[in-house]
């Protein structure tokens, strides 16, 4: 009888996936490229007259545009992995359920890594191109710091795969009932019209993220709330039919 | 410096891997392209980020500006006034402050609307004041704890009634960008200030650069000088 190596074939599938998922690589590059663009005339602005003789023309360049934008595309690139054209190709290879999810936890984690890193260095793109291109008086920044430089994207990478496992969840629920689809679906539009039971309890998930002010304590938190949302995948489908 | 040197050492590691492992996406095709043109992606990144770093600190736009063109402060001490700002009540803010000095030989108004008055007085000798000329006129100002006096255009000026009168014809108009890429990193940077609006923006002493002739009066010496007056803010404003 064969012995199954599992993490080699999570190895394998994740070498696949990254030749297999080339597109979202494009798309990463393109989604942060128009980012830049669309944030060259800055994110915000203003006039102030006061003190003394003086008018200043303020524009304000928040890279948070930019972080944004690859929020978006990794938690789109998550839930398309589960749709059945993506499932069908693990297929290809020997896989059970749980190397499959194994190894899209570990692509999409270096994916967030891979988003987090360039996210944060298009920021100079911005500096580069307003310093060069246009006539500006004087630039005002708190450039960082290599160490909060790495903070920083440590930081993103934990954010981007904390949205990467919520969108890979909220996938699989998508696909294994149309039930739960529909209290997708409702929770959403609770929360987009501000009904207060669905955005207090989204308010509550944020600030138990965002308030937390240890790396440490926060790449903790995201770790377990990723596992228990792993975990709930591989059980929502670890009894699912192959082909359904 | 140590900034820049991370960026340029972290730039030398990325093109030792590309070059030693050919993650060049020319020499290949298909899925490997996109992975090798990904690398490339974040390399001509990495380019950019010590190239921005040194660009922002060096150059004369960048973040670290200074204006070249003002005295040293030793070039101050000669004759150096302290006046007091006196800050006008919320009912007359068109006029937002004014100055007026304890020395009785130099008064200064700046007004809000760009307009300024100095009125230099020389009592010991009336037929002289003429000669005073005055060739630079500095408001200093900073924002964000960066000298922005190289905004102002240089002073006009003329003598009138034994007064000297300085008119700023236009107001001094200023671009300000500021950036922030501090996502994630204040939340767990505890010491750091993000950026806020709106802006911090200071007064800072004025400076009236004087080139007295000879025999004036005014220094009493009796060759040309050169006097730069520094006009310091009271503390009490």
């Amino acid at each position: 009888m064969t012995h199954i190596n599992t993490p080699a074939i999570i190895a394998k599938q994740l070498k696949y996936k990254i030749r297999g998922f080339s597109g979202m690589i494009w798309t990463l590059m393109i989604v942060q490229i128009l980012a830049v663009a669309a944030a060259f005339g800055g994110t915000g602005g203003g006039s102030m007259t006061e003190p003394g003789p003086l008018n200043l023309h303020y524009t304000t360049y928040n890279a948070a545009f930019i972080i944004i934008a690859t929020f978006l595309w990794i938690a789109i690139s998550a839930f398309i992995i589960t749709t059945r054209a993506y499932e069908a190709d693990d297929y290809t290879f020997i896989t059970t359920r749980l190397t499959s999810h194994a190894a899209n936890a570990s692509f999409l984690f270096l994916a967030s890594i891979a988003g987090a890193v360039t996210a944060m260095l298009t920021t100079y793109i911005i500096q580069l191109s307003h310093l060069i291109a246009l006539d500006i008086d004087l630039a005002v920044g708190h450039p960082l710091s290599p160490g909060e430089f790495l903070i920083g994207t440590a930081g993103i990478t934990l954010y981007l795969f904390l949205i990467a496992s919520i969108s890979y969840l909220i996938g699989w629920l998508f696909q294994v009932s149309k039930f739960l689809r529909i209290v997708i679906i409702a929770f959403l539009a609770a929360v987009l019209f501000g009904i207060p039971i669905a955005s207090g309890a989204l308010e509550s998930v944020y600030s138990f993220f965002v308030n937390e002010s240890s790396l440490i304590i926060f790449a903790l938190k995201v770790i377990t709330a990723a596992v228990i949302m792993w975990s709930a995948v591989y059980s929502l489908t670890r009894t699912l039919e192959v082909r359904r | 410096m140590i900034e820049l040197l991370f960026w340029i050492i972290l730039v030398m590691i990325a093109g030792f891997f590309i070059f030693r492992y050919h993650l060049l996406p020319w020499k290949t095709s298909g899925a490997d392209r996109t992975v090798k043109s990904f690398f490339i992606y974040l390399f001509l990144l990495l380019l950019i980020a010590p190239v921005s770093i040194a660009f922002n600190t060096y150059s004369e736009d960048g973040l670290s500006h200074e204006a070249e063109e003002l005295p040293s402060e030793d070039d101050l001490e000669q004759w150096t006034y302290e006046g007091d700002f006196e800050t006008l009540d919320e009912a007359t803010r068109t006029d937002a402050f004014s100055l007026a000095f304890d020395a009785e030989s130099l008064q200064f108004q700046p007004h809000v609307d760009g307009f300024a008055d100095i009125h230099l007085f020389v009592e010991e000798n009336d037929g002289l004041e003429n000669e005073v000329e005055i060739f630079h006129v500095y408001p200093l100002i900073s924002i964000e704890g960066q000298d922005m006096t190289h905004v102002f255009p240089e002073a006009e000026y003329n003598v009138q009634n034994g007064d000297l009168i300085f008119l700023a014809e236009e107001r001094a108009s200023v671009s300000l960008t500021s950036y922030t890429n501090d996502f994630a990193v204040n939340q767990f940077v505890r010491d750091r200030q993000p950026i806020v609006e709106p802006f911090n923006i200071e007064p800072e002493p004025m400076m009236i650069h004087l080139q007295v002739p000879p025999d004036t009066g005014v220094s009493g010496g009796q060759a040309a000088q050169n006097h730069d007056v520094r006009i310091h803010r009271s503390s009490a404003e």
